[in-house]
This record gives C-alpha cells, structure tokens and sequence, in this order.
C-alpha cells in the first residue's frame, strides 16, 4: 500500500512539476535555516559536556555594586584563594588559573604577543583532565616552568621530536626565562578551556616586582583574568560555599558594600555572555532566541505554499480520491496517502536543504560561530535532527490539506460536483495574508533598522573623528616621549595628544567624585579620561566655558562635561566654572567646562564625565592628520617612526571613525540578517501566489474565455484577477505596520538617542509588496487573457 | 439480498425540497441482472448511488444482505466496498497516475492481501481480459473500451457479491459496447455475480433477466 501511495506522490510531483518545484524551494529555505540554527544551538550547548565530575564543577563569579554602576565579573581576589584552601570544607580542588598574554620570543625568533597562556598551578589539572605525552603536574610546582600543548610546541619548535622541546628555553616580555616542562594533549571535544601554554604560577610567586604589578595582596582586586574553577565535594550544594564566600571576604571590605558572590555550574559559563571567560566566544542565548522564531516564520512561509497550492489542487485531487473511496479506502487511508505525499515534499526539501547548508555557512560566516561547520553532520545530534524536521513539516504541512481532501463524498466527486478553489478559498486567503503580513512586517523593520543606522552615523558626535587615529604605546615614557618628538616633525601630522582613550571608546574609567555647590553629587562612579592639554584641540572638542587645562603630571585642573555640571545643579556652565571637584576626596579646581560629546554609541546616554591630566595613565598616542595629508604615507611614516622606538612590537593603529563603527556592530549585524530574511520572505510569498495564480487561471479559462467572446477587453481581464490580490495585500499592510511599529518602537528604545519611526515606512514597503504581487499575478492574467478564446472554449 | 423499503431522496431547495426518489420498493435476489431505466433525471442514477453506498437515503429502510444500512457505521461501509461491492462507471474513473496493473491491483492494496496472492489475482484478471500486453499503460494511452475494461476488471478482481454499473456503455461506440456487455452477461452467469447497471439502451437492457422502470423517482 505504501509503495502504491508513494508512486502516485511521485507521480503527482512530476506531472506539476512547476507546483512541487515552488512547495520544495519554498520549504527547503526553512528547512535549511532550522538546520543551521540548530547546529549553532547544538554547538553552543554542547561546550564542556565531557568533563569527568563536570557537574561538581563551579566558577566563582561577582557582583560588585559602586552604586552607580554594576559589574559582574569573573575575577577572584589573589588572597581568597588561599583562604577558601585552608578554611572550606566543602570544595574537592581549587584551581587558580591567571591568564597572561606575553611578548613571546625564542632565541632570535618573535612571535609578538599570543593569546592562550596562562599561570597555572598543578590543581588545575585535578580539576581538568589532560593526557600528558611528557611530564606530569608535579612540575608546575616549580617557578620558571612551562608545559605546552602538542600544537604550541610545534609552533614553537617546527618539525622537533616532542621529546627533545622539554627543557628548551622560552622568553616572555624579554624579561622572564622559562623552560618547558611538560607537554599535553589539547582537550578534545567542545571546550572554552583551550589553553596553549601553562606556566607555573611559582614564577608569579617567587617575583615580587610582578606581584606587586598584579596587586597580588589586594581583597578588592577583581580582575576578570585571575579566575578560579574548582570541584565541589560529592553532595555539597554550592549555595553553602556562597555563604561561605561572602563570609570570607566580607572583613576585607566596606561595610555597606553590596556585592554578591556566587558558585556558577561549568554548563552555564558558556552559555552567560555578561560575564567573560578568558575572552572566549560565548552564546548569546537571546539572539538564539530570535533566530529560532525567524526560523519558525520562514517555516510558516514555506508551509502555507504547501498548504494553499494542496487544497487549491483539490479540485484536481477530488476525482482520485471518489475512486478510491468507492473501492474501499477509508478516510484514514486518504489521510495516510496525502500526509505521504507531504512528507514525499518534505524529504526532497531536506535533500535540497542539506545541500543549501553549506552556501549558507559561508554567506552568514559573519553570525556563525567558527567551530559551526558542515562535519557537524556527523553527529547523531545533527544527523538526526534532519528526519525529525522532516517529520515535524510533513505532518504540519500536510496534515489540513490531507483531512480537507478525505473530507469529499465520493458521490459528489464522480458526479463532477467539486470545486476546491472555491470551497477553500476563504482559508487561502487568510494563509496568504499571514505570509504577506511577515513578509511586509520583515520589509519595514529593514527599512526602519536602516533609518537608525544611517542616523547614528550621521548625527554630531560633538568631535572630529576623521583622519585621527590612536595606538596604544608599548610602556617606558621616555621612548613614546622621544617617538612624539620625532612625529612632530612629520608634515603630514597637524597635532599629537598623550591621553587614555579616544573621545568614544568601548572601555570605561570610574571614578568617585564629589561636585556641587549643594552636594548634588556625593560620592558617586563618575566617567573619567586622562588627557593632555593637545586632547580638546586635537578632537575639536568644544568648550562651553572657561578654558582648557593647563600641562600637569598628575590630576591638577578638571574639566567637566555640560551633563556633568547640570547635574552638578549648576544652571549655566558659567556657574560650573572656578568650583571646587572631589576626586578620590582630593579637591580641585573645574576650570572649564566642554560641550557634550558622545562617549560610547548612541545606545547609551552622554554620561557626567570629568576630563583631567595624569601622567601615568596617557597610554595611547592620539594623532590628528592633516585635512590635505596622504593618509597611506603619513602611515608609513608614524610606522617607521615607531619602529625605530618600538622594534619588538607590531604598530597597530586604530582609526577614530573606525573604531566607533564597532559600536555598531550588532546593528549592522541585525540589518544584514533582516535584509536577507526580508528578501527570502518575500521570494517564498510571491512564488505562492505564483502557485496560486496559474492555479485560479487555469480554473478559470472557460470563464475568461467567455468574457472574451462577450466583450471583454485583455486589461479588464487582468484587473478582474488583480483585485483580489491587491484586497489582501492592503488588509496584510495593515497587520504588517501595526506589529512592524510596535516591535521596532520597543527596538529604538535600546537607543538613548533614536529617530521616530518615519510615516513613509509604511505605505512605501506596501507598494513594494503589491508592486511584486500584482507583477506576478498580472503576468499570469495575462497569459491567460490572450489566449484566443475559441481554444479555451473549445478543450471544455 | 438487496432489499428497499419506501426509500425517500430530496434535496433542500430554498423553502421546499425538491424530490429525486418516492417511496421505492425493490428486491433484488443473488445472482440477478438487473437494467434500471428511465428517462434522464428520473432519479436512477441517485438510485444506484443509494444502492452502493455511496449516498444514504432521507427516508426508509435499505437491507444489504440482510443487514440495516443506515445502522452501519462508516468501517462496516468502508468493509463492504472493500469485498461485497464493485463499481463500474461510465466515465470509468480510472486513477490516472497508477498503470493498468496499478489501478487493478488497488482493491486487493485495501482489502491487505499478501503480495503473492495479489500478483496472482492481478495476473489471471490481465489474461482473461487479453490485456497482458497492456499492463504497464496509463489510462491516457488506452481506447474508451479499453478502459472501461479495465474499469471492469478491478471491479471484480476483489470478487465482490454484485456490481453496481452506472451506464458502463454510454460513453462507448456499439462494438465496444456489445462486448463490454457480453462480459456483464457471462460475469453475471459463469461467476455468478449480482449485477445492477443504468442504462438507456433496451439492447443493453436485453443482456439482463429483469427491468425496473423508474419514472419521476417512482417505480412504475
């Protein structure tokens, strides 16, 4: 019986070939973004599922309130590791890792500076399990020691035996000697811990110079790059050792701090985006999130193709299945061949998706994790999920029209009284006015997404960001000082600052401030940027009222921004200026105050910022270009220049305009995507109404034969067929704009500074629409109306 | 073995209904041939229709073998068409996608034949009807006669007690017709098979031993 029903399916597909053509693209394009999806879903869960105990397996996170300003980090402070040792009961091993980023050098060779290194002490590898192919943990035990993966090795020393890399020497910032020790197999399977170079942290503990840089004895030192991943005792609930955190670290700090401390279960540090591990990629579950519901969307598009071109069929159907019935087959037997003939169309879109993933991979390399690949399919995970998809569609898809089918009297059937484009067609209607509205609803977010975009890019930031770039200078003042010196002379360069960050930079510097006349502001987490007195100048920056600051080495005048000093309660920046600041509760004099600048993307609000010198933290090199100047030469030369300062280190330049693109990043992300989603959308809902159009046509020859015969023009023809189709869009245009203007009104809202949701989004993306509608069935209508009539009338 | 007990088919029409069958009588024994006749829109086609099933009368009674029809459920039905019940059609209402041997093969799908016995019954059908040669045409690439035959040969290939035939001749020119109703006759007395068949032709009508006469919907 079955291979009776999947005959007629396969013939049916190919005798309307054009029909299973538009059904299987229009499913294959969901089916192959569910798959995607999935595989960066199934990827993302699936980190560090394999240790041993890995359910007893915490990190120790924070919560650090200032009050103004909340951070969660992953930093652990050096002098509670040694306390949660000797005093917790509860805690198997403690593992202390802190990473480190070294200028690597072996013998003559560089190798600038790598990522992946970190300090380790032998605990680590009780708690993470490494084959080791030389050496053991014990030799982590001694300062001055390092143990490699495989892969660094040979990075280190190509094409030497593993054997005879132990005990070669490796340099670190040209000041630390180590020699390797040991060498272990990188983890295999899916894993954030994927460290290259393991060196004793003995070397960090026998060093006080480097101790005292790393602020070894501090309680409040919570630096996201000293992290400790330890493994609880069988039975032992991680909310006593919280307590027991809080416990231990509470004497060392306010009284009234409010920070919180907490055990995270290893499986959750993946997937926890606010809060870093060693830099590594982490998922954005709420981004999976939308892009499981595009997915749902463009499954839906797919689905109702199916869904309206298989009861629009029916009519043709309907003679089979009297038949059928009249032979014996029972309802049920009508709903098992046609659920067949869906999942028949479903298995072939799955066939065409898997060979559509690869395309896909590569045009959306940008949104995919790198790790996501096609050799994904050779997990049952992935492989499996395929024939579940299948299933899932197949029976979604096929399961109305099947029961609309086993639904006819055969009676009626043979004695020609079915007509299934009329009976449904109330259904279709409302099906293709689902598609056009997701698809209108996707055409006007684009638009809208688009607006911002260009009005971000657009509005005054409040200083100049063309032809000014920034690098950070390596350390030693007196060679960036004898660098700067040399840059002056550079004709292509109008002006050089020493300062920390550029006006609009992604990282922030806090610090507590008290201003006011009143006490309007006490205490409390303010902005702060180290410049130079070349820094307002150099960025154009404006000054509402009093002057720039004058040269010091350490924090001496202030500058305040306007948020700042309204804040502040002054009325006029007038007022502001010749007030005396607290900063870290030392006064000084605020004698200017600049206009509002933009100092993070247009997502956040200008903030009270205060600017002033210090000698210490101007560790960036701000160089204005000239208007007129050869920006490649003026490079070269800044690059000679630093070359000759600067031999062991790359000159990596930041470029202003550049670096605030990166804000932005996620829009333009987002926009992409929606473009492609939108375009995709509206593919699959024309092609259904393509569907449906030669479908009505083909119904309707007779009728427009007839017309003809009596005098009926070609152009009135057409109109006849456009007028329902121009009903449903505009009733889809409707839906469309008021979902489009609720959820893109609540988008904008991310941004402090947004634009309002222009009129004109919404007629123009419905003219669009129609304009593609009427397109695709005119042309249909057309066909059919010039056709000779004395043909259409005389095949009846 | 088909008994009707002042059948009754109206349809709604506005406020009234408009009256397809009055108050039929009618018995037919095993192993009949029956011809209804009447003029177009007498009603026997709706007749045939209520006789196989495939419609349900508005009033009275219908006894198939002995059995109420209006207290069978829709599995008792499904099961008569399955085994006791054939249809030939005037149009002959082959499935278009399956070949001859596919669209024969059908009822013997729905009865869950073992694939061996099928073969056999689909094989001894094909010889006796000469159309071996044939099995692997579509429909669309037969004669009207040669369909119709084929139409015939799954009729009976599930060996049912009686064939309901809806003009199984009107579409087909008279030599066709002669031979398609010499099959009927000796189906009917070789095999032993009810047969109940509308037409419009006394010739046709000849092959049968009995006529019903209908007329506005009442047996005269």
């Amino acid at each position: 019986m079955i291979r009776n029903y999947i005959r007629t399916a396969l013939r049916n597909l190919w005798k309307n070939r054009f029909m299973s053509f538009v059904n299987i693209l229009g499913l294959s394009v969901g089916i192959s973004a569910a798959l995607v999806i999935w595989m960066i879903v199934h990827y993302d869960l699936s980190f560090d599922r394999f240790h041993q105990n890995g359910d007893r397996m915490y990190r120790i996170v924070s919560r650090l309130d200032f009050h103004q300003m909340i951070i969660n980090t992953s930093g652990v402070p050096i002098p509670l590791i040694e306390a949660l040792r000797s005093q917790s009961a509860g805690i198997e091993e403690t593992a202390f890792l802190y990473q480190y980023s070294p200028n690597v050098k072996i013998g003559e060779r560089k190798f600038g500076v790598l990522e992946k290194t970190t300090f380790a002490e032998p605990e680590y590898f009780n708690v993470v399990e490494y084959k080791w192919l030389y050496g053991s943990p014990v030799v982590l035990k001694n300062p001055l020691q390092a143990v490699l993966t495989e892969e660094r090795a040979e990075q280190y020393f190509p094409g030497t035996p593993l054997a005879e890399v132990i005990g070669r020497e490796v340099k670190y910032d040209d000041s630390i000697s180590v020699s390797v020790a040991g060498i272990v197999q990188s983890l295999k399977g899916r894993t954030d811990f994927d460290f290259q170079e393991f060196v004793s942290m003995q070397t960090v503990r026998s060093d006080l110079g480097m101790q005292r840089m790393r602020g070894w004895d501090s309680w409040n030192n919570f630096n996201s790059s000293i992290n400790v991943i330890l493994r609880l005792r069988p039975g032992v609930a991680p909310e006593k050792i919280d307590a027991e955190l809080a416990a231990l670290i509470k004497p060392h700090t306010d009284k009234d701090s409010e920070n919180k401390y907490s055990l995270q279960p290893l499986r959750e540090i993946h997937l926890d985006p606010g809060i870093d591990f060693f830099g590594q990629r982490q998922a954005n579950l709420p981004v999976l999130y939308k892009l499981g519901a595009l997915v749902v969307f463009l499954l839906l598009l797919g689905g109702i193709n199916f869904v309206n071109l298989q009861t629009a069929q029916a009519g043709e159907r309907a003679k089979e299945i009297g038949i059928r019935k009249s032979l014996g087959s029972s309802k049920s037997s009508v709903v098992a061949q046609f659920l067949g003939e869906s999942f028949v169309m479903a298995t072939f879109a799955a066939i065409v998706s898997i060979l559509l993933v690869p395309a896909i991979l590569a045009a959306f390399r940008n949104f995919i994790p790198e790790g996501v690949t096609i050799a994904m399919f050779a997990e049952w995970q992935v492989f499996l999920f395929i024939p579940a998809l299948v299933l899932v569609v197949g029976l979604l898809a096929g399961i109305y029209p099947a029961f609309v089918l086993a639904r006819f009297q055969p009676v009626k059937v043979l004695k020609n009284q079915v007509y299934g484009i009329n009976s449904k067609a109330r259904l279709r209607q409302v099906l293709t006015v689902s598609q056009f509205s997701i698809a209108l609803a996707l055409i006007m977010a684009t638009i809208i997404v688009s607006e911002q975009t260009k009005y971000v890019n657009r509005k005054d930031l409040g200083f100049a960001k063309d032809a000014r770039l920034f690098v950070k200078a390596p350390g030693f003042r007196a060679t960036t000082d004898k660098m700067k010196d040399q840059l002056e002379a550079v004709p292509e360069i109008e002006m050089i600052s020493q300062a920390y960050s550029p006006p609009s930079f992604s990282g922030t510097s806090s610090t507590t401030m008290s201003f006011g006349s009143n006490g309007e502001i006490k205490d409390a987490m303010v902005e702060m940027k180290y410049i130079d007195e070349k820094y307002v100048p150099l960025y154009g920056i404006k000054i509402a009222a009093g002057r720039n600051l004058l040269p010091a080495d350490t924090i001496h005048e202030v500058l305040v921004n306007e948020s700042f000093a309204k804040a502040a309660g002054f009325k006029t920046p007038e007022d502001a200026v010749g007030q005396l600041i607290a900063i870290n509760g030392k006064k000084h004099p605020v004698v200017g105050v600049v206009a509002d600048f933009h100092t993070k993307g247009m997502q956040s609000r200008i903030p009270p910022l205060a600017l002033s010198t210090d000698e210490l933290r101007k560790t960036m090199l701000h160089v204005a270009l000239r208007k007129d100047a050869d920006v490649p030469r003026a490079l070269d030369k800044i690059k000679a220049a630093w070359d000759a300062s600067f031999p062991d280190d790359d000159f990596k330049p930041t470029f202003v305009d550049e670096a605030l693109a990166r804000f932005y990043d996620s829009e333009v992300k987002l926009r992409q995507l929606l473009g492609w989603a939108t375009g995709i959308a509206i593919f699959i809902s024309c092609l259904g109404l393509l569907g449906l159009a030669i479908y009505a046509t083909r119904q309707r020859t007779k009728e427009i034969g007839i017309r003809k015969v009596l005098g009926a023009s070609v152009g009135s023809i057409v109109v006849l067929f456009s007028k329902d189709v121009t009903k449903l869009v505009c009733i889809a245009a409707f839906i469309a704009s008021g979902v489009a203007w609720y959820a893109m009104d609540k988008w904008l809202t991310g941004f402090a500074y947004h634009i309002h949701i222009p009129w004109w989004v919404f007629p123009s993306a419905a003219a669009t629409a129609l304009l593609l509608a009427l397109a695709t069935v005119a042309a249909q209508a057309l066909k059919a109306a010039m056709v000779n009539p004395v043909q259409s009338l005389k095949s009846e | 073995m088909i008994q009707l007990r002042n059948i009754s088919k109206h349809y709604p029409v506005g406020f009234g209904k408009h009256e397809i069958l009055k108050n039929v009588d009618m018995v037919i024994h095993e192993g009949e041939f029956v011809s209804i006749m009447g003029p177009s829109g007498s009603g026997k086609s709706t007749l045939l229709h209520i006789l196989g099933l495939l419609e349900e009368p508005s009033e009275g009674e219908y006894l198939f073998q002995g059995e109420l029809v209006h207290k069978m459920n829709d599995k008792k039905r499904t099961q008569l068409h399955r085994g006791a019940i054939g249809f030939v059609f005037q149009a002959y209402h082959l499935i278009d996608e399956l070949t001859v041997y596919e669209n024969i093969e059908t009822p013997l799908l729905y009865k869950n034949m073992p694939s061996s016995e099928r073969k056999s019954r689909v094989a001894d059908i094909l010889d006796r009807f000469n159309m071996v040669a044939k099995k692997d045409l579509f429909p669309n690439q037969l004669s009207g006669g040669q369909q119709q035959l084929v139409g015939i040969a799954r009729a009976i290939v599930a060996e049912p007690s009686v064939i309901f035939a809806d003009e199984p001749t009107g579409n087909l020119h008279s030599d066709q017709a002669k031979s398609i109703m010499e099959l009927f006759a000796e189906l009917n007395k070789k095999d032993g098979i009810t047969i109940v068949q509308v037409t419009h032709s006394d010739v046709n009508a000849g092959y049968g031993n009995r006529v019903v006469e209908i007329m506005d919907g009442r047996i005269k």
